[in-house]
Formats: C-alpha cells, structure tokens, sequence
C-alpha cells in the first residue's frame, strides 16, 4: 500500500504537478522540506542582524527608511516562511517555537553568509545588492519547487528580493560615484563579502550531501554550481563596470561555456562556518537568546488570558 | 509658494520653531522606534513596529521638508546636522527605549498627544499645514489602536507585566508634561492667524485623554498636571541619551556631510 502511495506521489511530481501541505507525502519528503524551509526562514531571521546594525546609523533619511524597511522585508519573509514550516511541521509534532528554540540553541542551521561581520556602511549596500542578488538567484530557482506553499511564498519574497537588490545597487552606485574615502569603503566591503558570496552557494556539487532524493522529488531543481555560474555570470560583469577589483587573481571567463573559473575560495572555511564557526556566530546567537529572555514577560502576557481587558 | 510667505518676519520664524519641534519629536521616537527592529517581543511585533517606526520617521521628513525653504537647509542637514542645544524635541522622546512596557506606554501617551496636536493643525490657516496634518493622522489612527490594544495586553496580562506597565506610566508622565511646555512665539502663531490657539493649551484636553486612556486599565495615575520638569528639550535643554543619540545617528553622515551617500 505504501509502495503504491510512493509510486502515485513519484509520478504525480514527475508530471511536474504540485504538493500541497494536506496532500499525502513521503515523512522523508516533508523532513527534506521542513529542514530546507526551516534553514531559510532562520536565515531571513538571522540575516537581520548584520544590517540592522546599520539602520540607527544610516547616513540620510531616505537611508534611513529604506534599511529599516528592508530589515522589515526580511523579518516579513521569515515569519512567512516560518508559517509554511509549521504546517509542514505539524504532523510531526514541530512548533515555530521548537524551531527558534533549536536555533537560538545551535542546534539549527542558518546561512554562513549571516555569520560574518557588517563593519561600515558600504558592507550595508554590498549586502543589498550582492548577498540578496545571490540569494534571489537560488530563491527564483525555487519558485519551481514542488512544495506549492513554499512556492507561493516565495513569488512575494523574489519581488522584494527584487527591490532589496535595486536599494543595494543604489547604495553602492552612490559610493562609487563618491569621494576617495566612500569608493575605498566600497572596496573594501566587496573583498571582504567576495568569498561569502562564493561560498554561498554552497560547496562543489560533488561534495554537496543530501541531493539526490532533494533534485528526484523536485524539492530544489537546481545545483550549488549552476547557481553559482548563473550568479557570477550577471554580477561579475557589473562589479567591473563600477572600477572595483574582485580579490581572486585566477578569476577568468571560459570563451567556450561562458562559465566564470576561479580560484579555490577556501572550502576549509567554508565547512568552519557551516559547523558554527563563523565570526559571528556565536554573538548574533547570543544576541537572539538575549532579547528572547528579556521579552519572555511580554510572551506571557500575551499567552494570559484577558478576561479583563 | 514657501510655506508661511505671507507672514511678517516674526511669524515665520515662530513658524519655523514650531515645525521642528513636530519634526524633532517624530524623528527622535522614531528613531528610538526603529532601534526595537529585530529585538521585539515577537516576529509579527517587529514587523508592526518596523512600521510605525518608518511612519514616524517620515513624518519628520515630511515637517523638515516645510522648514527647507524657510531655513535654506536640506531636510538632512536640519535632521542630521544640528547640535544637541539645537534640538527641540521634548525629553521624554529621547529617553532609551528601556522594556517593552515602557516604550508601549510612552507611544500610546505621545501618539494622543500628536493627535491633539495634529487635529488643531487641521484648523490652521496654511493649507500646508492642514494637508500634512491630514496624511499624518490617517496613519496615526492605526498607532493609537496599536498602542491601545498593547496597552490593555500588558496592564491585564498577569502581575509582572501589570508591575511593569504601571511603573512605565509613573516614568512617562512624570514627563509628558514636556510635551506641552509653553513657548514665547506660540502666542505670535495666534497673533498671525496660522493656529486657532497656543498648542501649549491643549494640555488639558492631553490630560483627561490619558487619564480616560490609562485609568480604564486600573493603572494608578500620578498627578500630571503639577508636575514640574528639571529639563526641557523644547528649549534645548536635554540630557545625555539625546547627545549619545546623535552621535550614533551622525555617525556616518557626520563623516563628511559634503558628500552624498
């Protein structure tokens, strides 16, 4: 019976029609969801952080309220992601706060490019426009994807990915069109997120686990490097153009593929980071368990029963 | 035509005085505002909060915006630009943002004020003036349901939070006074014919509305009206959150104020 089930639900997804949440579905198909869906919503939660830093901070009103509403955006995103995951969840018994516990405790993922540090001003528009642009390359290959509700999700998500990267670009356009001072900030910022922007792909596919059953199901349809090529392909082009030096001197087009080569960007780090190591890793957790532990009162008001009121 | 063109000297500086202290206060609470983004009690509260936050900040936008052609300064300049001796936003405003009660209860207490203030705007004589007042107050409506329903979600949500939220009410109107400290050129406002009355008089029409707003919560409510204040932010006098404030929100801007960022 369970075999035929597996056949029904293989075929239905090979005709390239959708899963929705009350739909049967394989507890191996919704763990490969819920953990993909779970990682991205902590990392649209996590990716506040570095940004945030900036909004107190940014140089003009305009700035000012478009980081602030860009941040929104992304907290936006990750409560919606996160309700996708709770109904995913819910079968096995998996709440949005069993998720944020896990990840205030370590014990989830979210994206290594979160868990570096955002230093000056210019690393708030080379964030915009090159972590969000990487990020909308691997989310517009999602919108395929065979969970319905997430793909649904993330058609919202892409459009405002889509004007993060326009909010970025205009940020960095104006520094490099600055003085002296703003274009070597600028500088600066693009070598200090080169690496994290290639590493955020993930690793070679080769060395990549958990594809098979993810790429069979249609749960993901793309590979870590085909992102990649696709990312390098529209970026690397614009970057030039701005004047600015990429820090990788075996950075190089093949005429034949159009396929950018590089040089090796450091995996060791990159699995470093992955394992918890980031640079800040343990500071934004911190961080989140903090304001968690000082907000627990409000939480309590709120779960209290208000007869009164 | 600049706002207040047909004004004498006198009454455009008073004018003048009184849009930035508009813009000031929007802009130092929404400042404050903006620093819960991420930290809020909750990830829907961040998200509303984040909101408001930009409202109030584009409030101040929208008062620098009026003061630019009267001062010959770009709203930055005057939002980002000016001393601390230079600020007119009231004391209370600055404060840090403490616990959620006290910035829940602070808003609601400042959101009546601004509604008060915002109504008599709607019975100016500029159409400036008026036609501001109008888009700030439709947004305005939804911070006071926000802060009401807060309000009552804390002062009824069990004996901790109840605590805080009384002692946040003690805090805030020991200095929300403040708000309304009367100033030698309102009376010129009234002269000129631009505002119906000295907005320092809608004190007591703030006072019965916090009463009604805080007392149907079983909040004790400490005797406002006598209040006196060591500090008044109206006439610059502030304290060192403001200073630390506009360091902090200076600071890349500050940097070199020629260049565009």
């Amino acid at each position: 019976m369970s075999e035929e089930r597996l056949a029904a639900f293989e075929a239905k997804i090979a005709r390239g029609e959708l899963i929705e949440a009350g739909d049967w579905m394989p507890d191996e198909y919704r763990r490969q969801c819920l953990r993909l869906i779970v990682t991205h919503a902590n990392s649209e939660l996590m990716g506040a952080l570095p940004e945030r830093e900036w909004i107190p901070r940014a140089p003009g009103l305009q700035r000012k309220l478009s980081v602030l509403s860009k941040v929104q955006d992304e907290i936006g995103h990750a409560q919606m992601i996160y309700r996708v995951a709770e109904d995913l969840g819910r079968p096995l018994g998996i709440t949005r706060e069993h998720m944020l516990e896990d990840l205030i405790a370590g014990k989830a993922k979210f994206h290594n490019v979160f868990t570096y540090p955002a230093p000056t001003w210019a690393d708030v528009g080379v964030i915009a426009w090159l972590v969000d642009g990487a990020a909308l390359e691997t989310q517009g290959a999602l919108l395929r994807t065979s969970y319905a509700p997430y793909a649904r999700i993330l058609r919202r998500v892409c459009a405002e990915e889509a004007i993060h990267l326009k909010h970025g670009e205009d940020i960095v356009l104006t520094l490099a069109a600055g003085t002296r001072v703003q274009r070597a900030m600028l500088q600066d910022a693009l070598t200090r997120w080169w690496q994290p922007l290639l590493h955020f792909f993930g690793p070679p596919d080769e060395q990549s686990p958990n594809t098979e059953l993810t790429f069979r199901w249609r749960i993901r349809l793309m590979t870590n490097e085909q992102l990649r090529q696709s990312f390098l392909r529209k970026y690397v082009p614009k970057v030039q153009a701005l004047g600015l030096a990429i820090p990788d001197a075996e950075l190089r087009q093949d005429p034949a593929t159009g396929d950018w080569l590089y040089g090796d960007p450091d995996w060791n780090e990159f699995w470093r980071v992955v394992k918890g190591g980031g640079a800040r890793t343990e500071d934004r957790l911190r961080l989140r368990r903090m304001t968690r532990e000082q907000q627990l009162w409000v939480r309590d008001a709120m779960a209290t029963p208000t007869s009164a009121a | 035509m600049p706002i207040g063109h047909e004004l004498s000297g006198e009454g455009r500086a008073a004018l003048g005085e009184y849009l930035l202290l508009m813009a000031d206060d929007e802009l130092v609470l929404g400042h404050r505002d903006s620093e819960w983004c991420a930290f809020a009690p909750l990830i829907e509260e961040d998200i509303a909060f984040a909101s408001i936050a930009q409202d109030e900040i584009s409030h101040a936008a929208l008062w620098y915006e009026l003061i630019e052609s009267m001062r010959g300064l770009s709203r930055d300049q005057l939002a980002f630009g000016r001393r601390e001796s230079e600020m007119r936003n009231a004391t209370l405003l600055e404060r840090e943002n403490g616990d959620w009660a006290f910035t829940v209860v602070r808003h609601y207490v400042y959101d009546i004020a601004d509604d008060l203030r915002t109504e008599q705007l709607l019975h100016a004589n500029e159409p400036l003036l008026r036609s501001v007042a109008q888009r700030i107050r439709r947004e305005e409506r939804y911070h006071l349901e926000h802060g009401a329903m807060w309000l009552g979600r804390l002062a009824h949500g069990g004996a901790e939070a109840h605590r805080r939220t009384q002692h946040a009410v003690d805090r805030v109107l020991a200095e929300s006074r403040g708000l309304f400290h009367p100033l030698a050129w309102e009376q010129v406002l009234v002269k000129e014919g631009v505002l119906p009355d000295r907005p320092s008089r809608l004190l007591r029409a703030f006072v019965e509305r916090v009463h009604a707003a805080l007392g149907e919560h079983g909040l004790q409510i400490p005797s406002l009206a006598e209040k006196r204040e060591s500090r008044c932010g109206r006439i610059g006098h502030h304290g060192p959150e403001l200073a630390s404030l506009l360091q902090t929100m200076g600071e890349v801007w500050r940097s070199d104020p020629a260049a565009t960022w």
